[in-house]
């Protein structure tokens, strides 16, 4: 209580330096704004976070998650610049008597295919914003880096940041700054995605091609955000050309992808459509001796986008995204899942100055398991309202506000028997309802020159409703009675999220900065797995399993060299967390509704701390990143290690990465990565005794030691074909893709066992399991 | 933390990355000598017997040491008491060929070692069910996919307490060979409504598929349907959690199992289980098969 008392002091003293008429909507006397969007000159697309500054000045901002940005300045003649990071800056004179629309279109540096950039806006913007914990990644950077398969993926670049760990080796579970996998969440078009696998982990959702903007914050969440504990990925999807079409793919070893985009209606309307189709059982009969016949294995998905500019001041998005995983085993046995998101949003300019956006989400994932005729199905989904107000009040100041809302539908557990089906199958269904609203105030204040803030609140509240029963336990979780709700609201749980980032730039080359942030989170993952698979189970927060809740403190250096060619930054934090879910010790992760689920988990508390190093190298034929982190985390949980701390799952100190490209002709890159970690904690057997004639395992304390560490070098080298010109213009780019991943063949562990001798029943031998050998793939991209 | 066997096995089968190999690991073995029981006690007239052993480190390699020179009773709180002893000086105590329990009893085990420590364990010896009927199918084929191996799926009904939680071991003999004596085929212990691999119990009817290949041809089958406390139900499922399906997604991470080895000289406790158990029986005949 006592921090939010004081962060609303802050709140007084700043405001001051906010223009009241300013709020109010009216321009302040000799003051206009200068206002506009900046946009892709070859595809018409809106630049998200391009800066837009004036050269007298250096006052400046940068354009929003829709390509516009306001200024708000004294009257007179100004240079406006825009720029954008992989492409010529572009500076127009205004003269500011009056308040003026100024668009601005930024030509691409180079016609080729776009190479490594590590950040795509502005290479000092480490040093001018608050945003500490945020990483923006290039899909150009994303496509660069050698991955298993050669399929590129965004939440595998994730996984080489400092303060990211990876959950289990070649799949795209993550760990951020000590936080669960289940705590991290993702956004496409800003629709949760629950489950971003397809193939089980290997391959993510995220269709590089459809993808626009990537934006990482593992610590520094805007107050405009929240619902997880650890991490957000902000990923938004092309709009689409609105001045010409286009034709992209790609042709890889397991799948290949078409992306078709232009405009409907010229300037004003456009779409984009993105799609992909696995096909790895073509390999099947290469197997048949292991693989029955009629077994499927493959993914497919879809994302689509239409775009229309009403006029200046009005805009309308629509977006979804559809994908199915299929796998079958011989006719016999069948898993499905897949997301399903739809997303449309209006934009409305009330003024220069006050941006709003609406958006109405739907959000759907399933699984279901069919064998027997009998079919079980397990969902979640969400329905989800947001307003968002944007104020620029002044280049010194922009206030944030908005609301959102959030219901919930999960289905743990249904049963659809057909005429085959054994009798003692019983059709059964079970749903949990539950209200998630939040509404947030935020302020970015520049102050001085040098000291950036960005401050503010969330208040977050979940309810639950409607038909449910739920258990009571006594202290040693024996159930001891439960409740009947019929309908209505019957458990409410609410709390503030207070977030502050300070930016003080101590020289032109460089900055310290430090963040505060709260974080609640109401539905939980329970998982017993490296990687989220699809059978995990999300679950609301109840009256027997209250919110998670984090609080973190970070502190972090940031200084450029050599006119920003190379970026330092030192981070540091320290993260508690509370009411943690893991599971009680023997549990069944099987279960078919809350109450069972209630049965099965258990709650603890937790804290981490890290130190992570990151140096980039922005600019030159050599770019590229080294990223170093020392963590820990510990869990501690009532009933499980007596009680005492013990180290969390994604535990491990060391993690190294180094991420280079190397541009050795103008049309041959050659990229490389190398990662190292300390092995990942394992609860071991110490000890061992008989019963029954079977060997039984004793251990000694949960996850007291460890796998061996880790390391893997992958490699990539891209060769641009000649561009092939029509009519003097460019018309088809193409390149070829050869990667290496795991280069030297490693045998990492990824899990130990132990096996009794078939001989000798009394010995007993340890196997490592391990995920991946060396494996080269090759592909080839094409782009009209 | 345990592998998705599921990820496993694809990746294996698909692309046939995902391999092992043997790997020498350290495991801080330390000092491990903990008394480990393994007693049962039924309602049968027989030679009751409880096995005591010690726990070693876990790559010791050979047979469990024996714990030899032990004090063993039970008693089952009604001025009953038997003792048992170790004739063959190999850790296995015995009563006599006349002991039995009766259901519905607290049977007491009470174990006084050489050192002087002395360790106790309660279990309930809960009633008989009554089985009345066994049939069974032969499997080759499902829902015309014709199966590689072939199963019988046995059904047998039984007396079951209309809304009583019981806990069940089940052995199936087969001409008189135990099919699961040793579990290493399956622990059929099961709770009312709950499935295990290979079959469950649903209402009335304990089902069960065994390969064809797996048993005798045209054998005699002697089901013995134990009725066992829950605690020791939930000691046998972790049993089987944490040696049997080890790696399996449907469980939760390592941990270790429950006992009710009680200590009673203020040490550490023992390993393993004292259960009474009540036993009933139901015979039948697997036919020729028509090919």
């Amino acid at each position: 209580m006592r921090k939010f008392i004081w962060l609303l002091a802050l709140c007084g003293l700043t405001a001051k330096t906010i223009d009241v008429n300013a709020i109010e909507g009216s321009t302040p006397q000799g003051k206009f704004t200068v206002s506009g969007v900046v946009t892709d000159a070859v595809t018409g697309e809106e630049m998200i976070g391009a800066t837009v500054y004036v050269v007298e000045t250096g006052a400046g901002t940068i354009t929003n998650a829709y390509g516009f940005y306001s200024l708000t300045l004294p009257q007179g003649n100004y240079n406006v610049t825009a720029k954008f990071l992989g492409y010529s800056p572009t500076t127009k004179k205004v003269t500011l008597d009056h308040n003026i629309k100024l668009n601005f279109s930024l030509e691409q540096e180079t016609t080729e295919i776009a190479q490594v950039d590590v950040t795509g806006e502005k290479l000092n913007r480490n040093l001018e914003h608050p945003d500490m914990g945020m990483e923006k990644l290039q899909i150009s950077t994303i496509k660069s880096i050698p991955a298993l398969f050669g399929e590129t993926d965004v939440i595998k670049s994730i996984q080489f940041l400092p303060g990211v760990g990876t959950s289990g080796e070649g799949f795209i579970g993550y760990n951020v700054r000590g936080g669960g996998t289940g705590q991290n969440m993702m956004l496409l078009d800003e629709a949760t995605v629950y489950n971003a696998a397809h193939m089980f982990g290997i391959f993510s959702v995220f269709n590089n091609d459809a993808l626009k903007d990537v934006k990482f914050y593992k610590g520094g969440m805007p107050a405009e955000y929240g619902g997880r504990l650890s991490s957000l990925l902000d990923v938004r999807m092309k709009e689409g050309s609105p001045q010409k079409f286009g034709v992209n793919g790609g042709i890889g070893l397991l799948s290949s992808r078409l992306t078709v985009d232009g405009p409907i209606l010229k300037d004003r309307c456009s779409f984009i459509v993105s799609g992909r189709r696995s096909y790895m059982d073509i390999f099947f009969p290469l197997y048949r001796d292991q693989i029955p016949e009629d077994t499927k294995l493959y993914f497919y998905d879809m994302n689509a986008k239409v775009n229309f500019k009403i006029n200046d001041n009005n805009r309308v998005f629509a977006s979804g995204y559809f994908g199915r995983d299929v796998m079958n085993y011989a006719g016999v046995m069948q898993i499905d899942y897949g997301n399903r998101t739809l997303t449309t949003r209006y934009n409305h300019l009330f003024s220069d100055r006050l941006f709003a956006n609406l958006s109405a989400i739907y959000s759907h994932f399933m699984y279901g398991l069919e064998q027997n005729d009998t079919r079980w199905e397990s969902s979640i989904r969400d329905w989800n309202a947001k307003a968002d107000l944007t104020f620029f009040a002044n280049p010194q100041n922009t206030l944030k506000g908005g609301g959102q809302f959030t219901y919930h539908k999960f289905t743990p557990f249904t049963v659809k028997t057909g005429s085959n089906s054994p009798t003692y199958m019983k059709p059964q269904e079970n749903h949990n309802y539950s209200y998630e609203w939040a509404a947030y105030l935020s302020h970015e204040a520049k102050i001085g020159g040098l000291i950036d803030v960005d401050y503010g609140v969330r208040f977050s509240a979940l309810q639950n409703t409607g038909d449910d029963m739920e258990l009571v336990f006594d202290k040693d979780y024996n159930v001891i009675d439960s409740i009947t709700h019929d309908g209505g609201i019957y458990n409410t749980y609410c709390g503030m999220e207070p977030r502050l980032s300070v930016n003080w730039r101590l020289t032109d080359q460089s900055s310290l900065k430090v963040n505060y942030q709260k974080t609640y989170q109401y539905v939980h993952l329970a998982s017993t797995t490296m990687s989220p698979l699809p059978i995990d189970s999300w679950f609301a927060s109840n009256s027997n399993v209250k919110p998670e809740r984090c609080r973190m403190v970070s502190l972090g250096y940031f200084q450029n060299f050599k006119q920003d060619m190379y970026a330092l930054s030192v981070e540091t934090y320290y993260k508690k967390m509370y009411d943690v879910v893991d599971f009680k010790e023997h549990a069944d992760v099987m279960v078919s509704s809350s109450e069972e689920m209630a049965k099965q988990i258990r709650t603890g508390q937790g804290y981490s701390y890290g130190f992570e190093l990151m140096l980039k190298k922005q600019e030159g034929k050599f770019t590229g990143w080294l990223s170093y982190t020392y963590s820990r985390t510990f869990t501690k949980v009532e009933t499980i290690n007596n009680g005492e701390y013990y180290p969390s799952n994604y535990d491990k100190p060391h993690d190294l990465s180094v991420v280079a490209t190397y541009d050795v002709l103008p049309r041959l890159h050659l990229s490389l990565n190398w990662v190292y970690s300390t092995g990942a904690p394992r609860t071991l057997p110490t000890g061992r005794f008989e019963y029954n004639g079977i060997i039984a395992p004793v251990y000694a304390e949960r996850n007291a030691l460890r796998l061996p560490d880790f390391h893997r070098l992958d490699f990539s080298a891209t060769f641009d074909f000649k561009t092939i010109q029509r009519k003097g213009k460019p018309w088809l780019e193409q390149n070829l893709n050869l990667s290496i991943y795991n280069v030297y063949n490693r045998h990492n562990a990824a899990s130990i066992m132990f096996e009794r001798d078939e001989h000798n029943p009394s010995v007993m031998t340890a196997e490592k399991l391990y995920m991946f050998g060396i494996f080269p793939a090759v592909t080839y991209n094409f782009k009209f | 933390m345990k592998h998705s066997i599921l990820t496993i096995g694809i990746l294996s089968v698909i692309f046939g990355t995902a391999c092992t190999e043997k790997i020498d690991i350290e495991l801080n073995e330390g000092e491990n000598n903990r008394l480990v029981v393994e007693g049962y006690f039924s309602s049968d007239t027989m030679q009751h017997s409880v096995r005591l052993t010690r726990s070693t480190s876990y790559f010791y390699n050979q047979p469990a040491p024996a714990e030899l020179g032990a004090i063993v009773t039970i008693s089952d709180g009604e001025g009953n008491l038997f003792v048992l002893t170790d004739d063959d000086n190999d850790g296995i105590y015995l009563t006599d060929s006349s002991a039995f329990g009766v259901p519905g009893r607290t049977y007491t085990l009470h174990i006084k070692l050489k050192n002087g420590d002395e360790y106790e364990a309660k279990d309930e010896m809960l009633p008989t069910k009554h089985l009345d009927t066994a049939r069974y199918e032969y499997v080759d084929e499902i829902y015309g996919v014709k199966m590689e191996e072939h199963f019988y799926e046995i059904y047998t009904t039984f007396e079951e307490r209309p809304g009583v939680p019981d806990s069940y071991l089940i052995l199936y003999y087969f001409d008189d060979s135990c099919y699961n004596a040793t579990f290493e085929n399956e622990i059929l212990y099961a709770r009312d409504g709950a499935s295990v691999d290979g079959g469950g119990i649903f209402d009335d009817v304990l089902t069960i598929m065994i390969e064809e290949d797996s048993i005798p041809k045209n054998p005699t089958v002697r089901l013995d349907l134990y009725t066992i406390s829950e605690p020791y139900c939930d000691f046998l499922i972790e049993l089987g959690s944490e040696t049997i399906n080890n790696n399996s997604i449907m469980q939760g991470p390592p941990a270790n199992m429950s006992t009710n080895i009680i200590n009673k000289s203020g040490g550490v406790n023992g390993l393993g289980y004292f259960s009474a158990r009540s036993r009933s029986t139901f015979t039948f005949k697997i036919d020729n098969r028509e090919d």
